[in-house]
């Protein structure tokens, strides 16, 4: 029965993306618009099934590395952050009886996520200060130079006498809004027409990024 | 199963399957197959004059084409050499008859000089009844495939045997090579008529193909000399043995090699003295890990471990303790369990190869999830589109079929290559050296200076920047929060990551202050799972002496699953997408449609989140009757503005205004009075000029002592 499955897979598959994208691009052109809601909140309803299960692997993988591993400490402090702010948020939002007194689901994210992963940029500031200043050692070329000079330029521009100045002003507009949205742009532009040939590809059965 | 099965088996994969494929059937093994050399062999064989074939034996370019072609096939298809072609294969150049004839040639050499001791008599004895069991097997079995060659022979293989001393002139690769009675076979019958028979049966079923061939072709067959095998009286021939002797099971090599060496693949000896090994260029290190399994792939190790069991065991006593304590495999270095526990995808892919039931392993695995929550789960379908590398999946060749032993070639390769990209560990240094006090230094002189600068606000203040400096864009949001009238209903989307908080939250405060004064009416929205609970922190820690806020008179419609798709059916029904709130009651009483807001507000540091917002929604921001359109903001983390702002910079706009980073809060608060980015624009600018010093410094003194030492280098 598996193998007769697996090999009824792929065209399986292929069968309902591409019919999938066919309706999608019609619901475009043609009034439907209640089919492609229909559509659309069973994506939604999978994507949200997909961070359950996403979830629970995560947990069934560190309970696994905990079970294996009597030094899996790490492991052992995700799943008990994860199982107390579920039960907290699940107590708070679902119930009436979780005391106000008790830090809920919001202290849990101001004062342990936010403030954690804030550190960790803060880190990154100083990696990267610390990686600018050696980037003419490291890799010692005209092109480090230009960009050890346009990031100390930005930089400039970024502060208060920057701002206050018309040079800077005009060094700022220059750069960010001339060279950099510049680059953006034709990046914007290169997405779009990626995007329109992956669809295409998808829709002919070129691509396949569904297996099979 | 005589010596030409052997051979047979000796023959690379390609052209065992072209002799199988092509009449299997009808070749006779061992005893049973025996004929004439001189009358089996065919004409363009014989090389005889008269039958208009002439095929001297060194001259390539006589070779048939279809031959030709075939050995060019194979010569392309290994393609560079490797150091795994090098480690099993001596010499690449020899063709695959002539290798295979010298192995034999050679071992005939070495063999023949001896006489059979009562010792060898009984081991003929018994393999002749060996023989003869394995003559009434093949009677009733169909013949092995070339998937599973050597499994009976691996059995026999199991008992071990004096070790073969090597001839000096011999060389390693061969020396290493197990025993396989040519020595017998040698005794017994002359040499030259011996490698005859064993051409002949080499060449049998290219015979074969040949009178296929030519019997597509409409030609008349020639009929087949070795067809009439019965004839032949029996006894002409001494029976063949496999093998006199079982391979030696030394335990100097590794099990996997000694297996590889029963299943017929030429494998050099383990180099006997440290001039070898020196010779070779390995360094001690490298010799004392070179033939420890664990270098092995593991699908390599894995798989010749059933095969060595028999094999294995006898040789495990003549092992001293102190021969085993060097085999011992060398422990992999332990990653720390908390740098474990943030990979999840390698623990969840190991644990279930290992634990893998064999049905489930010959069923095709899907692609594995790589990124987001369903990291390591297999067959799902991938939800981040900007995430995924499309290309054309891999066909199937029609006729091209893959046998074992070259798929386990091929993963051979394909794991070399993989190590390649693979980049090495790094040593952790135990012993601060002077770029990691540069960098503490750094981070020290960083931290103390903005710290000091947030303490010392209330003393020493900058000011914010002048209005007259601001950006248009900029300009363009106060503008249209200004048109707002009271009780007009705007979504904010909380569209940021807890990391840069910070920043979003001072660029933003502003606007929601702008907001309040307006009297509009906030409504929250977010695609990020943690979105809602920001935005909620944000407007309780920022704005709790605003009535409004603190009552919670806004409305926060909470998490939005399926990222651009569930910001598509948002836009398209905001109703029915959050039908868990209570629509009917103020303040959503009033929303109907996403046109029904007076304005868009999304706080986000992703551009590719702007994107989908661009994309996903601001089309649907037109109220198709009035043609009216719901302006659309950003307020971006300046790492995002140079890609978010050709979304302003266009006409129409699609970004009706922007507002990026602190600098752009700042410029913001001019106008609605001081809030975050007030109480954080001193440290942000003493920290930013300190930076800027710290990397104008180090540039400088990198570059003049590059300079200074080219100069050195080129003087002396």
């Amino acid at each position: 029965m598996k193998k007769f499955i697996s090999n009824f897979r792929a065209p399986l598959g292929m069968i309902f993306a591409i019919s999938a994208g066919l309706i999608m691009l019609m619901t475009y052109v043609l009034p439907l618009d209640g089919l492609r809601a229909i559509i659309l909140n069973i994506v939604m309803i999978g994507a949200a099934a997909a961070l359950v299960i996403g979830v629970f692997n995560l947990l069934a993988v560190h309970v696994k590395r905990v079970e294996e591993d009597n030094k899996a400490l790490g492991s052992l402090v995700l799943i008990l952050a994860l199982v107390i702010t579920f039960v907290v948020t699940l107590l708070q939002e679902y119930t009436g009886f979780y005391p106000d007194w008790l830090p809920g689901s919001d202290w849990l994210l101001t004062y342990i996520q936010v403030p954690v992963e804030s550190a960790l940029m803060g880190v990154m500031a100083v990696t990267l200060v610390y990686a600018a200043a050696r980037i003419v050692t490291q890799r010692p070329s005209i092109f480090s130079m230009i960009f050890v000079l346009t990031l100390l330029v930005t930089m400039i521009a970024s502060t208060q006498f920057g701002m206050d100045s018309n040079l800077g002003q005009s060094v700022q507009t220059f750069i960010s809004h001339g060279l950099a949205s510049g680059g953006a742009r034709g990046i914007i532009i290169g997405v779009a027409l990626g995007t329109i040939a992956t669809g295409l590809r998808i829709l002919m059965g070129f691509d396949r990024p569904y297996g099979g | 199963m005589g010596f030409t099965d052997d051979s047979d088996n000796d023959l690379p994969d390609w052209l065992s399957d072209l002799g199988s494929d092509q009449g299997d059937e009808g070749i006779e093994y061992g005893e049973d197959s025996a004929f004439d050399p001189e009358e089996d062999k065919p004409e363009w064989i014989t090389n005889d004059p008269s039958s208009g074939f002439e095929l001297p034996e060194e001259d390539e370019e006589e070779v048939p084409d279809w031959l030709a072609g075939l050995r060019e096939q194979h010569s392309t298809s290994t393609g560079p050499k490797t150091d795994a072609d090098i480690f099993l294969s001596d010499d690449d150049d020899l063709d695959d008859q002539d290798w295979l004839e010298n192995i034999r040639d050679q071992y005939v050499g070495e063999e023949g000089e001896g006489e059979i001791s009562p010792e060898e008599e009984l081991d003929i004895d018994f393999l002749d009844t060996i023989q003869a069991l394995k003559a009434e097997d093949e009677q009733e079995e169909p013949p092995v495939s070339d998937d599973e060659p050597t499994v009976r022979l691996q059995d026999y293989f199991a008992s071990p045997e004096e070790e073969m001393p090597a001839k000096e002139d011999t060389p390693d690769w061969i020396s290493g090579l197990p025993s396989m009675g040519f020595g017998d076979r040698d005794a017994d019958q002359p040499g030259e008529d011996e490698a005859q028979a064993e051409e002949e049966a080499d060449t049998d079923w290219l015979r074969k193909i040949r009178d296929q061939e030519a019997a597509e072709r409409g030609e008349p067959v020639e009929e087949s000399p070795g067809e009439p095998e019965s004839d032949i009286p029996e006894g002409r021939y001494p029976k063949e043995q496999p093998f006199s002797e079982t391979p030696e099971v030394t335990g100097s090599l590794p099990a996997w090699m000694e297996t590889l060496q029963t299943s017929g693949l030429v494998l050099p000896s383990e180099p006997d003295t440290d001039e070898e090994l020196a010779g070779a260029g390995y360094s001690d290190e490298e010799i004392s890990t070179l033939f420890e399994q664990d270098d092995l792939p593991d699908w390599l190790g894995s798989d010749s471990a059933p095969d060595t069991g028999p094999s294995a065991e006898p040789s495990a006593p003549s092992r001293t303790p102190e021969q085993e304590e060097d085999e011992k495999p060398i422990e992999r270095a332990e990653l720390p369990s908390w740098l474990q526990a943030i990979r999840p995808v390698e623990a969840v892919t190991s644990v279930a190869e290992d634990h893998l039931p064999d049905e489930q392993e010959a069923l095709p695995s899907g692609e594995q999830e790589r990124v987001g929550p369903l990291s390591g789960l297999r067959d799902v379908l991938p939800a981040e589109p900007h995430i995924i590398h499309f290309g054309t999946p891999p066909r199937a060749i029609p006729g091209f079929e893959l046998t074992e032993i070259q798929r386990q070639h091929a993963d051979l390769l394909k794991s070399m290559v993989g190590t390649e990209s693979a980049s090495a560990p790094t040593k952790r240094r135990t012993v601060a050296n002077p770029q990691q006090i540069l960098r503490w230094v750094i981070a020290i002189l960083l931290l103390a200076f903005t710290f000091a600068a947030f303490w010392l606000s209330n003393s020493f203040t900058l000011m914010l920047p002048k209005p007259e400096g601001m950006p248009p864009e900029n300009l363009a949001v106060i503008s249209l929060v200004n048109e707002l009238s009271a009780g007009d209903q705007v979504l904010l989307a909380v569209e940021y990551q807890p990391g840069l908080s910070g920043e979003l939250e001072a660029a933003s405060a502003a606007l929601v202050q702008h907001l309040l004064l307006q009297d509009a009416r906030i409504v929250l929205v977010s695609t990020q799972p943690t979105g809602p609970g920001l935005g909620d922190a944000f407007l309780q820690e920022n704005f709790k002496g605003d009535d409004y806020i603190s009552s919670r008179q806004y409305a926060n419609l909470g998490y939005v699953s399926g990222g651009s798709a569930g910001l598509l059916n948002f836009a398209s029904d905001i109703r029915q997408t959050k039908a868990d709130m209570a629509w009917d009651q103020p303040p959503l009483s009033d929303l109907q449609t996403i046109q029904d807001f007076a304005l868009v507000a999304v706080l986000t540091e992703d551009p590719d989140t702007a994107r989908s917002w661009v994309e996903q929604v601001q089309p649907l921001l037109e109220n198709p009757l009035t043609g009216q359109e719901v302006p659309m903001v950003m307020v971006v983390s300046a790492q995002a503005e140079p890609l978010v702002y050709p979304y302003y910079y266009t006409d129409p706009q699609q970004v009706a205004g922007l507002i990026s980073g602190i600098g752009g809060g700042a410029y913001y608060e001019t106008v609605t009075g001081p809030s975050i980015a007030q109480h954080f624009w001193t440290a942000y600018n003493v920290g930013l000029v300190l930076a800027m010093i710290i990397i104008a410094v180090g540039s400088i003194y990198n570059l003049t002592r590059n300079s200074l030492s080219g100069l050195s280098k080129g003087r002396s």
